[in-house]
């Protein structure tokens, strides 16, 4: 098995400090950091989303896998900085003003990051001026918005209307996520995408960043 | 034998029994007068309901009090932004495992876990009501052993804790079974009809922990938590929300009699290939899709579909609705036709 398969089998399994180690391997052996980044973090990440989007492994694989790529990434920063690769897009993600619950954010997140995102983590309870201050000042090109609540995910409405008034709808996507956020809800409030799982979500927001 | 237990140990009770909550929130989400007239129409469902004055407010739990940050004996501080909806916990007092040296768990002789408890009035009034020829349930607050383990350390930590079999971990589950031990000791010496063991184990779909990690380190909690109450011949109810398909058996296999579980997410079908007429289902009705965005008559369908699947003649079914803002007013008249009606399905 290539050292870069290795990386990927290991990052499935969740097995960090293998990762952290292999990865290191691997650039002492002189394979570059994008080519590292790519064909062993992002190409293991990318089976465990496969899987997590079939329901062959759940939220707590998803996890220690997403727990390993980012120990691997941190070996790799320097490098990735130093060759100018950059991510393939920005995302700003937070769940909306009154709502507290952040487990389905935090794994949208990590998918994200496993599709080679960067992400802007805004946190809970996050008000949609909020949302829309920080798509400007880190110019991401998606804002992701996620409830758990009924009583809260009307605010998901406020951010789109938000983005209108400050003049940027038609520079960011807003899709929304969510227990009780459903397709039909979001072309009412007239969001661009919902998606019922993060691995979707993650496949929606590099479709909208290649575009 | 009352009725919920007839339904429990299939010994034909003379309806379904239904319960029907309403958080606490719905009082300044739904205009109040309506509620209330709701709940006088169906007597089956809130069959000791008088009308309070036009001005009661419900008192809101401590852990469910909108912008007033709460810290419970264990040490772990709740947030919520909506009173009566219960917070989530933010400040994790184990969050460094550090901090586990200084840490004590909370005094079961003093708490519940959530609260402090005035546990001799409370068996005063269990007294009471059993010479009055009543009973009692007992339970350990919602979230006794895999949510509390989550608001000590964060549900994050906690599992690269399992992953990376952190011994201190072993040693934090050690102490948090003793002290919830000692709480269903209480109960149990107290003659409760039944006992119940609140967790949420599931997602929206799957597990929140993999089966292997519930084996490892939760289910032998349980079952050592669970034994007084099953040594005692109590029924023993056990709660969660989201898909705990994969979950299940062990948890059944821990000393489960009555499960509570979510209809929609873990699917009619499954639940009834799986339990009817074998275990006791407390179903939990769907609050997601059907009853919040569904019509009437489809609300009306659920209900019959449910109980015609998953009930028997003989028992194994009893239902609960939770009522949270957001589920049209004629939605929940519906809903509570329906569970007034398909509780005399097989009478």
């Amino acid at each position: 098995m290539g050292i870069l398969n290795e990386i990927s089998e290991n990052l499935q399994k969740g097995k960090a400090k293998a990762v952290k180690e292999l990865v290191q391997q691997a650039l002492d052996e002189g394979i570059g950091a994008e080519t590292i980044l790519s064909d062993g973090l992002l190409a293991g990440m990318s089976v465990i989303g496969e899987k997590f989007k079939n329901n062959e492994v759940y939220v707590p694989e998803v996890l220690v896998a997403a727990r390993a790529m980012n120990m691997g990434s941190q070996i790799l920063k320097p490098h990735l900085a130093a060759s100018g690769v950059t991510a393939k897009g920005r995302v700003c993600i937070g769940t909306v003003q009154g709502d507290l619950h952040d487990i389905g954010k935090n794994i949208v997140k990590m998918m994200l990051e496993g599709k080679g995102l960067e992400v802007v983590d805004l946190g809970t309870d996050v008000s949609a001026e909020a949302f829309v201050n920080a798509a400007i000042e880190q110019d991401c090109q998606i804002i992701c918005c996620s409830a758990l609540l009924t009583t809260t995910m009307g605010v998901m409405a406020d951010v789109v209307k938000a983005a209108e008034a400050a003049g940027i709808r038609d520079k960011v996507k807003i899709m929304i996520g969510g227990a009780p956020v459903s397709e039909e809800f979001c072309k009412q409030i007239g969001a661009d995408c919902y998606t019922s799982d993060a691995a979707s979500a993650a496949d929606a927001a590099v479709q909208f960043c290649m575009a | 034998m009352d009725n919920f237990t007839k339904a429990v140990r299939f010994e034909c009770p003379d309806h379904i029994p239904m319960q029907f909550h309403i958080n606490a929130s719905c009082w300044h989400h739904y205009d109040k007068e309506a509620l209330w007239d709701l709940m006088e129409e169906h007597k089956l469902l809130f069959p000791n309901f008088k009308r309070p004055a036009s001005d009661w407010m419900p008192t809101y739990d401590l852990v469910a009090r909108a912008d007033e940050p709460y810290t419970d004996p264990m040490g772990c501080v709740w947030y919520t932004s909506d009173n009566g909806i219960t917070g989530t916990v933010l400040g994790h007092p184990l969050e460094d495992w550090e901090n586990f040296k200084t840490w004590n768990i909370a005094d079961p002789e003093t708490t519940d876990g959530l609260y402090k408890v005035d546990w001799a009035a409370r068996e005063k009034a269990w007294a009471d009501i059993k010479a009055n020829g009543g009973s009692f349930r007992g339970g350990l607050r919602h979230g006794h052993t895999f949510l509390q383990l989550c608001d000590l350390r964060g549900y994050q930590n906690l599992l690269c804790d399992m992953l990376d079999e952190e011994p201190l971990l072993d040693e934090l589950i050690d102490k948090l079974t003793d002290f919830n031990l000692a709480l269903v000791k209480r109960y149990v010496a107290n003659g409760c009809a039944s006992m119940a063991y609140p967790e949420d184990l599931g997602m929206q779909v799957g597990p929140m922990l993999s089966p292997d990690m519930f084996r490892k380190y939760i289910k032998p909690s349980y079952q050592k938590i669970m034994k007084p109450a099953k040594d005692a011949g109590i029924p023993i109810h056990m709660h969660s929300d989201g898909d705990i398909r994969t979950l299940v058996d062990d948890i059944v296999d821990s000393g489960v009699e009555v499960i509570n579980l979510q209809d929609l997410v873990n699917g009619i079908d499954w639940i009834a290939d799986k339990f009817r007429g074998k275990i006791c289902v407390d179903l939990d009705i769907d609050r997601q899709s059907i009853t919040p965005y569904g019509t009437p008559a489809q609300i009306d369908a659920l209900i019959r579909e449910e109980v015609s699947k998953i009930g028997t003649r003989e028992g194994g079914l009893t239902m609960i609705y939770g009522l949270y803002p957001g589920v049209p007013l004629e939605n929940v008249k519906a809903l509570m036709d329906a569970m007034e009606k398909y509780a005399f399905y097989f009478s």
